[in-house]
């Protein structure tokens, strides 16, 4: 080796092409990667993506429809239908952005090696912050673009109008995800040791927000049949969404000027205040990183992140009690995730607050007296309320189920070689997973039915379906999870986010709908009778309605044949993907 | 801050002074009061039990964290905020050596290149030296998520010595490394150091401080206990002593 001579370092650094080049020979490598070694799931992934995209599309294409031949499409409803859109992402995209930074920037070990080298502390800032802007914006892009085509394609509106989206939702994305990185600084910096506390008063601060809108468009609707005063007033009642100085409104006025070509030059001027505010925000936030990061990253790390926990002694003699029948492997399994859980605000945060959201609706819904008398309504609203349960749990076992496994990580050997056999460890996860959603749905089963006063036939009903329901999104998550993971990949967002974790939402989505669909139907058949009987006016709303119910005995029959159907579907739906994902984890080799 | 004092003058080439430097996590003090100083051109082992306060140091060396009380000083650098120019004069290999699993390594080598500001026609020449030295001409175009430890470890140091720094930190240089991959870092380390590269050096692998180190340190509790050459160290103890045995005598004492 020649002499050790300083390099002479060439002037200015090629910091900035460096980090571009990583990003790219990492995106292509792994591009290469996918499609040569598991061209089918790749592949997969696309046609999923491309099918979700175009549902997404036609939905959009009707609801605006729907509108548009109500004459309801112009005017502020829309603008206050786009409001609370862009509204929800905002809230969502501080959020999104601020804890995705937070692990890019302060507890990665990419950010050590950074820091110590000599790539400045706003580059190592901006790198992060386009990698949590891509993570925090493909759902918004996947949901926004067809939601943005259907609307100009219902309104005829010029090309202008798609040309000017891009730069809109640009510069949009860019304010809260500033934001959400600004909050990250200052709370790590001025409160490294109340992040937590922080994070959970923000979002109570947000749900309080969301509560107070609610509970005034609420009493404003008060309980006057749905029509389109009713809608217009729910609409007032939400306009706190679409406040002149939010970002979300001027991206509402930008774009829904850009569908008229006379109302351009108010579509510019919006999409101007609109880049300005984001460079504004985005350079303060550059700023503050660039003077505050290392300090921040310092004070973050010279704080303690475990405390000593006290031992519990109930919490085992609680899980033996109640997972009693499961042999004490399976359960010694079961007490490990429940800790993990437990520990991790994160995850239990979120399985609350969108509880306590859904019991807060679900109150709300005994203010709708017009609707739970009739049988029709009470029916479909029951059963559309078994469904958002059914599909919160979904994206729950999604993002904190199907990881699990993957999550071992370096760790699965202990799993692997420990003496109970790996069937066990899925066991374990899948009665975590299955017990965990059954006590939360229950609950809200049980308050749907008080505030809907349903009967007791289609009571157990709905416990049954949601019995289905739950095991079968836990097989599916806790099957999927063991068949494709992600064992070098350690954040559990991404893993959510890979192919097996896309594949399992997709599947999760698929079961709830068919298990819906045939448990509903005969119930919507014949409430339709009953309604018919008792004289109710409950399809004043439902167009197109097909009046013709079921006779009893036919209720009873096809009510059978339906329970019957989702009995096997269940049973099916919870047992193959375990028996998958069983035999890919003996396999598996560490 | 920042800046570069004139330590070469006054300290007679002292590459790292660590001065009356104490650093807390939240109220638990990790290191006590400690003072250093290393000359340019020096191997230093510096040894401890675990949770001893050898990473936390390291950890200030390098300008991650700072210390709650006192200075650090790298090659005239204070180390409280460093500056480009002070992060261009070392390298940190730490234990666990991260890459960047979808680059191959010698995407790596050129990305280390680009952000030390090392021109391409060095970093090439450099590079492929670097390469040989390390015998990893054979997987060095495979992608990092392929590789050994060792062959991570190996590729890592190879990278942290691309710029050629002033001064090099090593935490546990030779755990997952085989015999032979273990003998080329021995002799790099000390062929860097004969050349005027001053490198710290924290490990539980005992023999290797006794192989190589020109001085060592021995923390515990984060107060440095002892110091000195191997025969000082000896000395100071019970003559005829492994180091071994001495470590363990001197951190019992620190229990007691």
């Amino acid at each position: 080796m020649s002499e050790a001579t300083a390099i002479p370092f060439t002037t200015p650094l090629r910091t900035s092409d460096g980090l571009r080049r990583l990003r790219w020979l990492s995106f292509r490598n792994d591009l290469i990667l996918k499609f040569t070694r598991s061209r089918f799931r790749s592949m997969l992934v696309v046609i999923f993506s491309i099918v979700f995209w175009i549902g997404l599309y036609f939905l959009f294409m009707d609801a605006f429809g729907f509108l548009y031949r109500h004459r309801l499409i112009s005017g502020y409803l829309v603008e206050l239908l786009f409001g609370l859109f862009f509204g929800s992402l905002l809230v969502m995209l501080v959020f999104s952005a601020g804890i995705i930074l937070f692990a890019g920037l302060f507890a990665s070990e990419e950010s050590r090696y950074l820091l110590i080298s000599p790539v400045p502390p706003d580059m190592i800032f901006a790198y992060k912050f386009q990698e949590s802007m891509v993570f925090s914006c493909w759902g918004f892009v996947l949901l926004g673009s067809p939601l943005m085509i259907a609307y100009g394609v219902i309104t005829h509106a010029p090309l202008m109008f798609y040309v000017l989206s891009l730069p809109f939702f640009v510069s949009f994305a860019l304010i809260p995800g500033s934001v959400g990185a600004l909050i990250c600084l200052f709370v790590t910096l001025l409160m490294p040791r109340r992040k937590k506390e922080v994070l959970a008063a923000l979002i109570l601060f947000v749900i309080v927000i969301v509560a107070i809108i609610g509970v005034r468009a609420w009493y404003l609707i008060e309980t006057q049949p749905i029509s389109r005063a009713w809608l217009h007033r729910l609409m007032t009642g939400l306009q706190v969404s679409n406040l002149p100085f939010l970002p979300s409104h001027w991206i509402s006025r930008g774009l829904l000027a850009a569908t008229d070509v006379n109302g351009l030059s108010v579509s510019f001027f919006y999409l101007l205040v609109l880049l300005a505010n984001a460079f504004f925000v985005h350079l303060v936030t550059a700023a503050s990183y660039s003077q505050f990061y290392r300090h921040a990253y310092d004070r973050n790390a010279s704080y303690p992140v475990g405390r000593r926990r006290p031992r519990s002694r109930w919490l085992p003699k609680a899980v033996d009690t109640i997972f009693f029948p499961l042999n004490k492997a399976i359960r010694v399994m079961i007490l490990k995730d429940i800790r993990i859980f437990v520990r991790d605000p994160v995850q239990w945060l979120q399985v609350l607050v969108f509880t306590c959201l859904l019991i807060l609706y679900l109150v709300t819904l005994g203010r709708m007296n017009h609707y739970t008398e009739s049988p029709y309504w009470r029916n479909l609203i029951s059963f559309f309320n078994l469904s958002v349960t059914a599909l919160i749990v979904s994206t729950f076992t999604s993002r904190f189920i199907f990881p699990q496994l993957s999550l071992e990580g370096q760790r699965i050997w202990i799993l692997g070689l420990a003496p109970i056999k790996r069937d066990a460890v899925l066991w374990g996860k899948f009665a975590f997973a299955s017990g965990g959603a059954i006590m939360v749905t229950v609950l809200l089963t049980i308050i749907s039915a008080l505030m809907l006063k349903i009967g007791w036939l289609l009571f157990c009903l709905h416990l049954f379906t949601n019995l289905i329901l739950c095991f079968g999104i836990s097989g599916i998550a806790v099957g999927l999870g063991a068949r494709f993971p992600e064992l070098n990949q350690s954040d559990p967002s991404k893993i959510a986010a890979g192919f097996g974790g896309t594949l399992n939402l997709v599947t999760s989505l698929l079961f709830i709908l068919v298990v819906v669909t045939i448990m509903v139907l005969p119930c919507y058949l014949y409430a339709i009778t009953l309604s018919i009987e008792q004289g109710h006016a409950a399809l004043d709303f439902a167009e197109g309605a097909d009046p013709a119910g079921l006779s009893l005995s036919e209720f009873q029959f096809w009510l059978a044949v339906s329970i019957v159907s989702t009995l096997g579907i269940g049973v099916f739906a919870t047992l193959f993907p375990l028996k998958v994902g069983m035999k890919a984890f003996r396999e598996m080799e560490f | 801050m920042g800046g570069k004092t004139n330590l070469m003058a006054n300290g007679a080439g002292i590459a790292i002074q660590i001065d009356h430097v104490s650093k807390d996590y939240g109220s638990k003090r990790a290191v006590h009061e400690l003072t250093l100083e290393i000359p340019e051109g020096e191997l230093f082992a510096c040894l401890g039990p675990n949770g001893a306060g050898k990473t936390t140091t390291i950890k200030m060396i390098t300008g991650l964290l700072r210390p709650t009380i006192g200075h650090v000083h790298v090659a005239g650098f204070d180390m409280s905020s460093p500056s480009i120019d002070a992060r261009r004069s070392i390298s940190f290999v730490p234990d666990q050596p991260y890459l960047y699993d979808k680059l191959t390594g010698r995407d790596f080598m050129q990305f280390t290149a680009d952000i030390y500001g090392i021109s391409p026609e060095q970093a090439a020449e450099y590079g492929e030296e670097l390469i040989e030295t390390f015998e990893m001409t054979h997987y060095v175009d495979d992608l990092a998520e392929t590789y050994s430890h060792g062959m991570r470890q190996r590729l890592v140091f190879a990278a942290a010595l691309l710029h050629r720094p002033r001064v090099l930190i090593v935490d546990e240089p030779m755990v997952g490394l085989d015999p032979r991959s273990t003998r080329i870092v021995k002799d790099l380390l000390r062929r860097i150091t004969n050349e005027g590269t001053t490198v710290f050096m924290s490990t539980h692998t005992l023999n290797i401080a006794e192989e190589l180190a020109d001085r060592i340190g021995i923390i515990n509790h984060g107060r440095l206990v002892r110091l000195g050459t191997l025969e000082e160290l000896r000395y100071a103890g019970a003559d005829g002593l492994s180091l071994e045995e001495f470590f363990l005598q001197v951190t019992a004492e620190a229990e007691e």
